[in-house]
């Protein structure tokens, strides 16, 4: 339970931590660390230099503004858990966050090292599915952009290249008639998701759904966007025959699901749909008051 | 674990056997292959970077080939360990011709030991599909290759694309 030895670098800009991981071979970002700490002491990866980004200034902000929430990557749990504002724009986000691991791992664990981690039993790629987040990504020649269904390519594995650092995360900001949620049955060791849903539901005036979005992690390899379950509730009310209708084909697609002793991948597909019908009916709720 | 499987490859079944048991066409498909040699007998010995995503472990061991029916099936066994810990498989592979395209069925039990198998455990079975998927994309991108095409390209494009069919 040892790490091999390795350099270390803590700068304190963005573009300085993107120039070390270009003038490096072999070099690993860290944030908060509970995830790839655990993986050097295991020396399941064992870089030659670290690179700490947990000093670089303006990655570690909630902004709301200009139709946008933009979430710094280095942003903790917690901070996202306890952010009275979000619980009011987007409360799906503090939802999501308040049910990762325990305190401790709420603390230091950060918003965009889970994301890039893409652990396929990770809360937040839900959220992220569901919201239509995008990712800026800073890299050697400037930035780019990438949206949350481009960013996850297979388990534990984004589009972010080795000399790339995940610098913020942009959701729209949800529209007034908007409310989020999110439903997870999660693993009592770890607290990891065997399945978790996000939804979030925007209405019309005259109380139909106008927009839905609904992200499903613990299932698939990756998130997944639950396009069935969104297109089912577009136009309806949301009431409780349409949700349970709508909520049936939350695993639709799914081919070879996730299975371990937790749970089967059958077990699994079946919660999507309870949770999905879960998380729609308090998005629904929060929609309506 | 077990690991059952079909997969279907755009090549001649002839072809796609030769990718399956050629020493230098298995070093070429085998993700994270860092080493493969003949020892004779259908016996090779290999060296491997396994894992997924930042999880990697370097195996060194043994691939046995036995039951060789050319080009329809073949038995195999595995035999590797590393700092991380130790795998050690058996399988069958079965090569049924399907029009102009090949199906591979294969069926497989694996056990893992040490800190890979401690740890992570509710990964293994992803992760197992995963690498499958991506060696699969290879032996494709291998077995349709034209002569000359520069192969190491089209396997990251068929790898690529693998993945993103999903
Ligand atoms: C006991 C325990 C319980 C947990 N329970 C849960 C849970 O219930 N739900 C859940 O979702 N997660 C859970 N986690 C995981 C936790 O949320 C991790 O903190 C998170 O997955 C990774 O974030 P981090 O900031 O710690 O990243 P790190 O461990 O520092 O980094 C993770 C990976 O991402 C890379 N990276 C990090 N930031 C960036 C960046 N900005 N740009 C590019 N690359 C980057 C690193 O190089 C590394 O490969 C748990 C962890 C522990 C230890």
């Amino acid at each position: 339970m040892i790490p091999g030895t390795f350099d270390y670098h803590a700068p304190k800009t963005l573009k300085k931590a993107v120039s070390l991981l270009n003038e490096h071979e072999d070099a690993k970002i860290l944030a908060g660390g509970h995830s790839l700490i655990p993986l050097m002491k295991l020396r399941f990866a064992a870089p030659a230099v670290v690179i700490d980004i947990g000093r670089v200034s303006g990655i570690s902000r909630i902004r709301i503004s200009d139709g946008h929430i933009q979430i710094g990557a280095l942003t903790t749990h917690h901070t996202i858990g306890s952010n009275a504002r979000l619980r009011r724009v987007c409360p799906v986000l503090p939802e999501t966050a308040n049910e990762i691991g325990d305190l401790q791992v709420r603390n230091r664990g950060t918003l965009g090292g889970s994301v890039v981690h893409a652990d396929p039993a990770a809360d937040w790629p839900a959220a992220m599915m569901a919201l239509r987040a995008s990712f800026e990504v800073a890299g050697p020649s400037g930035t780019r952009e990438v949206s949350a269904s481009d960013f996850f390519v297979d388990m534990m594995t984004t589009t972010i290249g080795d000399g790339e650092i995940l610098s913020q995360i942009r959701i729209p900001e949800p529209p007034a008639g908007s409310g989020s949620a999110y439903a997870k049955m999660h693993q009592s060791a770890s607290g990891f998701a065997i399945t978790g849903v996000a939804a979030q539901l925007t209405l019309d005036e005259s109380g139909n759904v106008s927009a839905a979005g609904v992200g499903v992690t613990g299932v698939a390899p990756i998130a997944y966007t639950a396009s069935a379950v969104e297109d089912a509730l577009v136009g309806k009310a949301p009431d409780e025959g349409a949700i349970a209708a709508a909520a049936a084909l939350a695993a639709d697609g799914v081919q070879d699901a996730n299975e371990d002793h937790h749970a089967s991948g059958e077990y699994r597909m079946h919660l999507a749909t309870v949770l999905a019908s879960r998380a729609l009916a308090s998005a629904a709720e929060r929609a309506k008051s | 674990m077990k690991i059952t499987g079909t997969h279907q490859i755009s090549a001649a079944r002839d072809r796609v056997f030769t990718v399956l048991t050629d020493p230098e066409c298995l070093a070429r498909v085998m993700p994270g292959c860092k080493g493969l040699e003949s020892t004779g007998d259908g016996a090779y010995s290999i060296h491997l970077a396994a894992g997924v995503g930042p999880i990697k472990g370097e195996y060194a061991g043994t691939v046995q080939l036995t039951d060789i029916e050319a080009p329809s099936s073949y038995r195999m066994l595995v035999d590797a360990k590393g700092k991380t810990g130790f795998v050690k498989g058996e399988g069958k592979v079965e090569l049924v011709e399907d029009g102009d395209a090949t199906t591979v069925i294969y069926e497989g039990d694996v056990t893992l030991g040490g800190p890979v198998a401690a740890v992570g455990q509710r990964m293994h079975s992803s992760a197992a599909k995963l690498m499958t998927r991506q060696l699969f994309g290879a032996i494709e991108a291998e077995a349709t290759a034209e002569e000359g095409e520069d192969v190491k390209h089209s396997i990251i494009r068929n790898t690529l694309r693998g993945l993103r069919s999903k």
